[in-house]
């Protein structure tokens, strides 16, 4: 059964490289990082991770979207930013006190070794932002 | 088994097999306030729901959701005829949820914010996921995207899932720490003239897992630098809606997609890969993952690497 159905699939190859896409977890340049969270919690001024633009700006050369889980303690943020241009997110690499990590660049194991230092259910198959 | 008992048993099983998701629809131009808790001052005219001020005005929903739980979907369509406001989603939310103003009660909330055409016509947003507990309100997520006049808002909650969509896009989903109870609802603040959310949907959510891909059907062919899969695709839940497939390359994720097949071409000859695929519905219930194996084949030595060339098509 498994071989007959190898045998449609080939048959179906130019279908399939028609349909390529880049799958909307890894749209556009990634980063993530632990940064601290600020904001006093109110409306105004609600808590966030440092550097999510707030209030909002749609700056399409700046970051374009972010998501951040807690960390284990609550004054830090596992955050992912999202811009169209790895320059928009050049200024966290420049930051001395963060230790950025470019998604597509370093590996899983070493990302996820790193975060859960401080998050320890940290699972990067479970985060990121899915970009509709 | 009582008769009450029963009778919550049946009226379950209906709502199941009714495959219904919405359990309420309200054009807002001429709203039934009977159905809502009102806070703020909101409008309801030709166009819709709106507040024109910046403390906003919501409207949460007074009665129970059908199934019982506090898992619920919002879908709202919004009228955008020029720049600026803010509208918005709740979920699991105290009768005074407001996100307008200083903000109040508690809540979880999808908001558009701040909808801006340019001279061309064009528009976009930002869309954020804001939480508000024990009076602190944090910014969960945010993302910019397009905006039009009658676009469509889904916000949902699946246990301490999030789940949004803009029209027709893929989902994007959010992990929380929602207040474990509220009820959904919607709301608007500094809506210009014209502008407005016009109609609402409440919906329920599927808890059942869908069947997993059954394994006879998976197809697999391995190239030397490309492994195609396709399978036969599972039913729908009970709502209806064609499940999406996540599919996981050795225990990592690698994509998704709504097709029933996928290709690989990040392989290299000679490797070995387990490929698990998960049915995935719109409701966020995963199946029971379906794996196979495959190795690319390595070329055998003192053959043509290269593939053969095309044969020239027949004459027709």
């Amino acid at each position: 059964m498994r071989t007959r159905a190898g045998v449609c699939l080939a048959l179906f190859t130019s279908t399939l490289l028609a349909q390529r896409a880049v799958d909307p977890k890894f749209t556009y340049h990634r980063v993530i990082c632990i940064v601290p969270l600020v904001g006093n919690g109110t409306a105004e001024d609600p808590k966030r991770p440092k550097y999510a633009p707030w209030p909002e700006v749609q700056d399409p050369n700046g970051i374009i979207g972010f998501t951040y889980l807690a960390t284990d303690d609550g004054a830090s943020a596992v955050v992912e930013f999202v811009a169209r241009t790895r320059a928009a997110l050049q200024f966290l690499f420049e930051d001395q006190s963060l230790k950025p990590f470019e998604l597509g660049r370093v590996p899983k194991a070493n990302i996820e070794s790193a975060i859960r230092q401080q998050r320890k259910d940290f699972d990067l198959n479970r985060f990121g932002l899915v970009m509709p | 088994m009582t008769t009450t008992t029963l009778a919550a048993l049946l009226l379950g099983a209906c709502t199941l097999s009714g495959a219904e998701r919405y359990f309420f629809e309200e054009r807002l131009a001429a709203l039934d306030r009977s159905h809502w808790v009102a806070t703020g001052s909101p409008s309801s005219g030709d166009v819709g729901f709106a507040a024109a001020d910046v403390e906003g005005a919501s409207l949460i929903w007074s009665q129970a959701v059908p199934d019982g739980t506090f898992d619920a979907e919002v879908r709202a369509s919004i009228k955008l005829t020029g720049s600026g406001g803010r509208y918005t989603e709740y979920l699991r939310a105290t009768p005074d949820a407001r996100t307008g103003g200083s903000g109040a009660g508690s809540y979880l909330a999808f908001e558009m914010r701040n909808p801006t055409f340019d001279p061309s016509g064009a528009c976009a947003a930002t869309f954020s996921i804001l939480q508000r507990v024990g009076g602190v309100v944090s910014v969960l997520s945010s993302f910019q995207h397009g905006c039009h006049d009658g676009m469509e808002m889904r916000f949902a909650i699946h246990g301490n899932l999030a789940v949004v969509w803009l029209d027709g896009s893929a989902p994007s989903e959010f992990p929380t720490a929602a207040p474990a109870s509220g009820q959904p609802g919607i709301g608007a603040a500094e809506t210009p003239a014209g502008n407005a959310v016009s109609a609402v949907r409440l919906g329920l959510v599927a808890h059942a897992a869908p069947a997993a891909v059954a394994e006879e059907t998976v197809g697999v062919s391995a190239f030397r630098n490309r492994v195609d899969v396709q399978w036969v695709p599972v039913v729908a839940n009970a709502f209806g809606g064609a499940p999406s497939y996540w599919i996981y390359r050795d225990g990592d994720y690698l994509l998704r997609t709504v097709a029933h097949q996928f290709s690989d071409e990040a392989v290299s000859p000679g490797s070995q890969h387990t490929y698990t695929i998960y049915a995935v519905d719109e409701d966020f219930n995963f199946s029971p993952g379906t794996s196979v194996t495959a190795t690319a084949p390595v070329p055998i030595p003192g053959t043509n690497a290269a593939p053969p060339p095309p044969k020239p098509a027949a004459n027709r």
